[in-house]
């Protein structure tokens, strides 16, 4: 790898992500760490948001969603970008479409650029009662 | 990435036939057939390997530091433990331990600079292992500018 790593400032899961057309200031809405499902397996859409420093060149990112219970792959994902500056902080945001979800337990988003390890998020899925009162909490 | 692969034939217990796998020995119900034309296509359902996502090898970025950042990438080898994973880094013998993948990179990201700064603070004369150390980490590991 030419460019050098880029050191990781925050990995944020989100309901959605809206970008500003004009400022392309990003809003992010609904933050969240648990995914809930009244059964498994189930499907996850969300966005997702990373924000890197030291980071200048050209960049293959790659997010790789793992089951902690066996260290598997469920679903990896690619983009390629790049950074003019090293100075200023870089934003990295997609939306992740039906990732599946086997089972409850924990799970992470792991964040590579070229093939080095930045920086993950664990995901908590949790099965809930759909006859319960109270929403589940994230 | 997880895939189910269809084909071969059904698997029933010894002695056991497919009317009494489905309805149990004791009460066999005959169901009305719902086609006349209906073909039967045994299959099983083979699991599917799960592709692992710890590699053998992975290049280091982790360092999360507040005054420190890579200038390079680190190769680490990964393996499996009763405790877990560990992630080592054959250069310079250090390595990081942890429940999972990520725990042990974060732990191994910790111990790096707190030896980079440790050995860049030392005051008094360095043995000859230690000063490959601190030069082949300075080869890795720079100062972030304020």
């Amino acid at each position: 790898m030419e460019s050098p790593p880029p050191s990781v400032l925050a990995i944020l899961l989100c309901d959605q992500l809206i970008v500003d057309a004009q400022s392309q200031k990003k809003s992010l809405i609904g933050v969240f760490d648990k995914f809930h499902s009244p059964v498994f397996p189930a499907l996850l859409s969300c966005s997702i948001y990373v924000k890197l420093t030291d980071a200048e060149g050209s960049y293959n990112f790659k997010i790789r969603i793992v089951s902690l219970k066996d260290e598997s792959l469920l679903t990896e994902l690619g983009m390629q970008g790049t950074v003019q500056t090293r100075s200023e902080p870089v934003e990295v945001a997609a939306h992740l479409m039906g990732i599946p979800i086997p089972e409850p337990g924990k799970y992470e988003i792991q964040v590579y650029a070229d093939d080095v390890y930045l920086g993950r998020v664990t995901l908590i899925a949790v099965q809930f009662n759909p006859g319960s009162l109270s929403w589940p909490q994230h | 990435m997880a895939t189910a692969l269809i084909s071969g034939e059904i698997f029933l217990r010894p002695g056991v036939n497919s009317a009494e796998q489905q309805t149990g020995p004791q009460e066999a119900v005959q169901l009305p057939r719902q086609s006349q034309n209906l073909v039967g296509v045994a299959v099983a359902i083979l699991e599917s390997v799960p592709y692992s996502a710890l590699p053998e090898k992975v290049l280091f970025g982790a360092l999360h530091h507040p005054a420190l950042r890579l200038r390079k990438p680190i190769l680490l080898q990964t393996e499996r433990s009763a405790a877990g994973i560990n992630v080592y880094w054959e250069e310079i013998q250090e390595f990081g331990t942890g429940e999972t993948f990520s725990t042990a990179l974060e732990d191994f990201g910790q111990t790096l600079a707190e030896l980079y700064l440790h050995l860049d603070a030392c005051e008094s004369p360095l043995s000859p292992y230690l000063l490959t150390v601190r030069n082949k980490l300075a080869d890795y590991i720079e100062v972030r500018p304020q």
